[in-house]
């Protein structure tokens, strides 16, 4: 997530070009390569083990390394070797830039120096952001709000992350008494607390966003798209109401629904969060009430 | 093999299920987007019901639960199986109760879901 973070920073700085970036990005990704693939590679794991803990990640919030220590086929320290062997976004990120001499060591260097002062981050800010880890990154940007809401983001990017594009990444959230907006995807829930849970944006992002959610041949047009948002979201949520009903908070889920076109969301406090998938933004969007009107 | 009714109110999640479903050679014999538009489909079709209803547990107006209750008041011997999102362990405990006789969970495993219907179907 922080490659995408900086990458954003570089270009506003302009230190980068676009078209350096797309190289960088491109070259980036055929760097990458699947844990699942280094465990093998390693004879750590077989590829029957491989895909069997694929399939359960695809059932579950948990990351492939968690899942593989829990059937007794990694050690938490051969994960963390693994990790290693991957590399994270970050790291790529610069060595792809410096690669192709878009910069230099000292340029990255820099250009770190200057991301923590502009944004007032601490040291200890910058190493969470550097791990990557969105569990450890998600929470510097919203340190200050509510913690139902914080919790839900916290799921929000780790299934859109796990489901629709690996590179999410995530802005600092604002509120606000309206939101408008327009091709709106939402849910409520009610219990212990009440809830709204939306995400919107434009159109050609959403439909990217529900074609990596459903696969493409699933999806025709926009009513389809926002049809399997309205999926997404309900996952999402499902996930959350699975969280905390182990601390005895209960939550239901009321069926979904989508507005496409101009869309305002009229409430006290409403959370907005700028997120990118795809590197294009959509808007993820928090209500802890049932006091509110969709127009 | 078996005729499968499937019910929910999301179009993408129908289409999805109907795709794998007639993969591994069931047959839909129909589609329906909300609880009333299922019995409505179900007094249509009987006395020749389905041997499967998948059934969705959140929907707007009527949703899956009681859905399944009229469903297994009406066509007693009816088999459906409930497809819920992660969070719901209450509601499914409720809809087996009621008479389902099984679940699966969106989004779906393919796999694990044809199991299932396999399991149910023979
Ligand atoms: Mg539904």
């Amino acid at each position: 997530m922080f490659d995408r973070i900086l990458a954003d920073y570089l270009v506003e700085k302009g230190k980068l070009g676009p078209e350096a970036l797309e190289k960088i990005f491109e070259l980036q990704a055929r760097k990458r390569v699947r844990l699942g693939m280094i465990a093998q590679s390693e004879n750590l794991m077989t590829p029957e083990q491989i895909e069997e803990i694929n399939k359960l990640q695809s059932l579950t919030d948990k990351r492939f390394g968690d899942l593989a220590v829990e059937k007794g086929y990694l050690t938490d320290s051969q994960v963390s070797r693994l990790l290693t062997l991957q590399g994270n976004g970050f790291l790529s990120f610069v060595q792809s830039a410096v690669d192709l001499k878009y910069m230099n060591m000292n340029d990255v260097v820099e250009a770190l120096n200057d991301f923590q002062q502009d944004n007032g981050y601490t040291l200890t800010d910058m190493d969470n952001l550097k791990s990557c880890d969105i569990d450890r990154i998600v929470p510097i940007y919203l340190y200050d709000l509510p913690g139902y809401a914080k919790e839900l983001i916290g799921v929000a990017v780790r299934t859109l992350s796990r489901l629709v594009d690996y590179h999410v990444y995530i802005e600092r959230p604002y509120t606000s008494d309206k939101l408008v907006t327009e091709n709106l995807c939402y849910q409520a829930s009610v219990g212990d607390f009440n809830l709204l849970l939306a995400l919107s944006g434009e159109e050609p992002t959403l439909i990217q966003t529900a074609i990596g959610f459903a696969g493409e041949q699933y999806i025709d047009d926009l009513d389809d798209a926002l049809d399997s948002i309205c999926e997404l979201i309900n996952c999402i949520n499902g996930i959350f109401a699975t969280d905390i009903s182990h601390r005895f908070i209960n939550i239901d889920m009321l069926a979904p629904h989508y507005k496409t076109g101009p869309s305002v969301i009229n409430a006290e406090d409403i959370i907005n969060i700028p997120l990118h998938l795809f590197d294009k933004p959509v808007t993820l969007t928090v209500l802890l009430s049932d006091n509110y009107t969709v127009e | 093999m078996g005729t499968i009714l499937i019910v929910d109110d999301s179009r993408t999640m129908r289409k999805v299920l109907a795709a794998s479903l007639k993969e591994a050679g069931h047959y839909i014999i129909g589609n329906a987007g909300n609880g009333q538009e299922a019995l409505d489909l179900l007094k249509n079709l009987s006395p020749d019901l389905p041997d499967l209803i998948t059934l969705d547990i959140t929907m707007p107006e009527m949703d899956g639960i009681e859905t399944l209750k009229r469903i297994r008041a009406e066509y007693p011997g009816q088999k459906v199986v409930m497809v819920s999102a992660a969070g719901q362990k209450d509601k499914i405990m409720e809809a087996l109760k009621f008479g389902a006789v099984d679940f699966i969970k969106k989004p779906y495993d393919p796999d694990e879901a044809m199991e299932t219907f396999k399991k149910i179907l023979g």
